[in-house]
């Protein structure tokens, strides 16, 4: 009990101590400059960085110069600590050369250790700020100025290949969590001057790096212009992911369908750099933005692009068809078999008696009963450890699936509609349009056992309706099938063979299409 | 301004929300909503007709087959048939509904058959009961029997249990095979309506002459022909192909010709048609059929002495589809000595024919095209050929015997 008590006293007492960490900083942000002497600097950078373990303070001589001092800040473990040692602790610790003693000691600095005029500087928050992004700062004494080191080796792993985007022929390698890896690997594959990077920072307390990319000779300068804008209007505290980006710059924030296409892929994101979009790139987060998207872009893999036109094309057409299946299969089943009897071959409708003899559930809430299961599963084996998965799959799937059926709780016909169900959403490549999908099929089930086919219809009028009225950064979101455009739509329902393509051009050169004057304002 | 304008946007979608849920769950919408287990799917509706006049209404009904039963049972289905009686037949249904606990629904009927009393005593109000609401479709076929149509559904062939389906695929050969009407209810309807007036249907009847056959099965065969509504006369399966050559309506079948030395050669027909060409001058009908087929050699049975090389005698080609002519010409013309003689009644719908080709004559005979018909003249010409041979082109016993 006492334990208890103290406890709550304790957490008291660091609220009450975060409190005047937080009034330190404000007054301590009236000043910026950066002071001579070094122990002022020093306090300064403590007090800045109070309760922080990581931060290493050390002072050393100057290159051996009448007992110069300097003071190295940087936070341990951000930067190598052999690189430090090597090209910073042992060249300033070193002998100085005699031809160099007419350089005064910012210019010795410079040239010494290599160090670029843009990383000199005057104003303490800035040098804060370089800590903080994990490279050495060095303070001379008697100078006002503080030097960073550029020695920022990023912690991250290796690159492999992203498990969500798996391709049977292609390129196998996929981003990183760090920006500078990212990048990288972008202009690996466009190797083009016109490839531009623009660096914007967001976030207030995690200050995050995001670099917009795009290929300025074919992306739109008003889609460019329109990214720009919405990402200095982010008012937000942390950027922990690019979804945080995403969800700020959506078109249609509330929409259940994705506005903003994402990949893992350095070859996608190349592909729709060439496109005209717009890649945004979220530092620490694997996943890649790029806008403005297409309905159509969820639906195709990259590897359409690294495989015969014509297997792409089949596989293109499959994936149509499994979308209109695995949206629709469950509630066509239910019309037919609640409302419209008539409509099932006679044969049929005596499997489908004999199936349904015993069951007790109507066949709409059998159809929810079953999908919701099914669902749970789903949601349930991401979440399970890789050596379990297997085991549960087989329980849940055949062991649970045959022991419903044979208890009577539901039909084999609903077993046989539900597994075609599940098993065609997995030909939808993107991860995104899942859950969509699943919004959709429900509102589908409900609406035709209550009406039958005739809700069926109403729905799929409604969710066309929605889709067709919705646009992102400009762009139609169903645009070449909505707008029907035959020349453009040739990459996108079929895939023409490439030289066709690139005759025609990819799709989002739409530089004297529609876009023009139909950019959305960004509504936040 | 625009506030308010949003404002009312938002309220209009709540509206729609309430309006849609409110009327999902309370307006009628799911009114004719059944669980597709607790309906009687009728697959065959018989109808005969007891000796009080009364209607007898049997359906043959889809069952669901019990778990408990083996696995081949289940696969096999099973139906049940129920027997009603009513003065009406609607009536008689709703007696039924005494003992049978679930709605029942016509949707996949399979045939409608109907027993020879009933038949005589006229179809109208099957016909009429089918066609006024759409839960029958207006594509049932109609067959009569020679007994009582309970026994037609009761019957259980080894191979299907379920009668309906045998009768079902029986029709479905006999469309191209035409050695038996194939009429649905809608076509009744309009034969009953248009200036002949006179239908035919085809006959279904318990094989009980062929006494090797353990196994009970159905027969499908011949036409029965109607007069508006009553059933007036019969016709065998011979007679109703001669009927259809002159519809031009024969797709597939046999035909057994003959040649110079009574040898036997059997044709498979792979097309037919016709064309009619009738005339009315004063009062005197006369109609021109021109009859076309085609054919292949199926089989050549026998020892034959002519030379029946095809390849180095191309006249036997000629000579066969002369014969064949023949054989067609004869077929059709029992079929007309039937409607003129036997019959009187014209089974060939040449009084639409007339009257679509030659209105203003056709109108002043109208009335008495019943006692006019067994006096038309009808001229049939056959033209057909013979198309291929076969891969044997000489017959295999020439070889053996030399």
């Amino acid at each position: 009990m006492s334990n208890f008590i103290k406890k709550i006293i304790s957490s008291v007492n660091r609220n009450n101590n975060s409190e005047n960490i937080n009034n330190n900083q404000c007054q301590k942000k009236k000043r910026t400059s950066i002071s001579k002497s070094i122990e002022e600097n020093r306090q300064y950078i403590e007090s800045y960085f109070s309760y922080c373990f990581d931060l290493v303070m050390r002072e050393i001589s100057f290159f051996n110069i009448n007992g110069k001092k300097t003071l190295v800040v940087y936070l341990e473990g951000l930067s190598e600590k052999k690189l430090i040692e090597d090209f910073l602790i042992s060249k300033l610790t070193s002998e100085i050369n005699v031809n160099n003693m007419s350089l005064n000691e910012e210019e010795l600095l410079k040239y010494r250790l290599g160090i670029k005029d843009t990383e000199i500087y005057e104003d303490i928050e800035k040098s804060i700020e370089a800590i903080l992004s994990g490279n050495p700062v060095v303070f001379v004494n008697d100078l006002e100025k503080s030097f960073e080191i550029n020695l920022n080796t990023s912690l991250g792993r290796q690159i492999d290949e992203p498990s969500t985007e798996v391709v049977t022929r292609g390129p196998r390698e996929g981003f990183t969590e760090s920006l500078i890896t990212n990048i990288n690997l972008i202009r690996k594959k466009i190797k083009n001057s016109n490839l531009k990077m623009e660096k914007f920072k967001v976030g207030k307390e995690t200050n995050t790096n995001v670099v917009i990319s795009y290929l300025s000779s074919v992306a739109d300068k008003k889609i460019v212009n329109e990214v720009k804008e919405r990402l200095k209007n982010i008012d937000i505290e942390s950027v922990l992911d690019s979804n945080y980006i995403e969800e700020y710059i959506s078109d249609a924030p509330l929409s259940i369908f994705p506005l903003v296409f994402r990949t893992e892929k350095p070859d996608i994101a190349a592909a729709k750099i060439l496109e005209g979009r717009i890649i945004i790139i979220v530092d620490g987060s694997p996943v890649v933005l790029s806008a403005p998207a297409l309905f159509v872009e969820f639906l195709q893999s990259g590897e359409d692009y690294y495989i015969r036109f014509s297997s792409a094309t089949l596989n293109r057409c499959i994936r149509f068809i499994s979308l209109i299946i695995t949206i629709t299969l469950p509630s066509i089943y239910i019309a037919l078999v609640t409302f419209h009897q008539e409509l099932i071959p006679t044969k049929l409708i005596l499997s489908v008696i004999s199936a349904r003899a015993n069951v007790p559930l109507p066949a709409m809430w059998e159809s929810i009963f079953m999908l919701t299961a099914f669902e749970i599963m789903r949601e349930a084996g991401i979440r399970m450890p890789k050596s379990f998965g297997q085991a549960i799959s087989i329980v849940g799937g055949l062991v649970l699936g045959d022991a419903a059926v044979k208890a009577g709780i539901v039909g084999t016909p609903m077993v046989v509609i539900v597994a075609l169900t599940a098993i065609t959403k997995f030909t939808i490549p993107s991860v995104e349009l899942e859950l969509p999908i699943v919004y959709i099929r429900f509102f589908f089930l409900l609406l035709s056992g209550f009406l039958g086919l005739t809700g069926l219809t109403c729905g799929i009028l409604l969710v066309s309706m929605r889709l067709v009225s919705i646009r992102s950064f400009g762009v139609p979101y169903m645009f070449p099938i909505c707008p029907f455009s035959i020349s453009l739509g040739e990459d996108e329902i079929i895939r023409a063979p490439m030289w066709k393509l690139n005759k025609t051009q990819r799709l989002l050169k739409l530089k004297n299409n529609f876009i023009s004057n139909r950019i959305h304002k960004h509504s936040r | 301004m625009n506030r308010l304008k949003n404002h009312f946007k938002r309220f209009n979608i709540i509206l729609l929300v309430i309006t849609i849920f409110t009327s999902s769950f309370c307006l009628t919408g799911c009114f004719d909503k059944n669980e597709i287990e607790k309906l009687g799917f009728v697959v065959a509706l018989g109808i005969d007709l007891d000796n009080h006049n009364k209607i007898i209404v049997s359906l043959q009904i889809l069952e669901s087959s019990d778990k408990s039963q083996t696995e081949k049972d289940t696969k096999a289905g099973k139906s049940k048939v129920y027997i009603c009686t009513g003065n009406t037949i609607y009536d008689a249904l709703y007696n039924l509904s005494k003992g049978l606990s679930i709605p029942i629904k016509f949707s996949n009927e399979k045939c409608i058959i109907i027993g020879k009393k009933f038949a005589e005593a006229g179809i109208k109000p099957i016909i009429d009961f089918s066609l006024r609401f759409n839960d029958m479709r207006p594509t049932t076929p109609v067959l009569v029997t020679n007994g009582d149509a309970v026994d037609i559904l009761q019957m259980q062939a080894p191979e299907n249990p379920i009668s309906a389906f045998v009768i079902h695929d029986l029709i479905k050969r006999q469309k191209y095979l035409c050695l038996a009407s194939t009429t649905t209810n809608l076509d009744f309807a309009n034969n009953m309506k248009s200036e002949s007036s006179i239908s035919t249907c085809g006959i279904i009847n318990i094989d009980k002459e062929n006494k090797k056959n353990l196994n009970n099965s159905l027969i499908l065969s011949g036409s029965a022909v109607f007069r508006k509504d009553k059933l007036i006369g019969y016709m065998n399966a011979e007679e109703t192909r001669g009927m259809q050559w002159i519809k031009g309506k024969v797709k597939l079948g046999s035909l057994v010709i003959k040649t110079r030395d009574e040898n036997k050669i059997s044709l498979h027909i792979i097309k037919s048609n016709s064309s009619l060409k009738p005339s009315i001058i004063d009062k005197k009908v006369d109609i021109r059929v021109n009859i076309k087929a085609q054919s292949n050699i199926q089989e050549i049975s026998e020892h034959i002495s002519e030379d029946m090389n095809f390849n180095t005698n191309p006249d036997i080609i000629d000579r066969l589809s002369k014969e064949q002519d023949k054989a067609i010409y004869n077929e059709a013309n029992l079929a007309i000595n039937a409607a003129q003689d036997r019959l009187s009644a014209d089974i060939f719908d040449f009084g639409n024919l007339l009257y679509r080709e030659c209105p203003h004559e056709w109108n002043s005979i109208k009335g008495d095209w019943n006692k006019l018909f067994p006096y038309v003249n009808i001229e049939i010409g056959v033209s057909s050929e013979i198309k291929q041979t076969g891969i044997l082109s000489k017959p295999i016993t020439n070889e053996e015997g030399n």
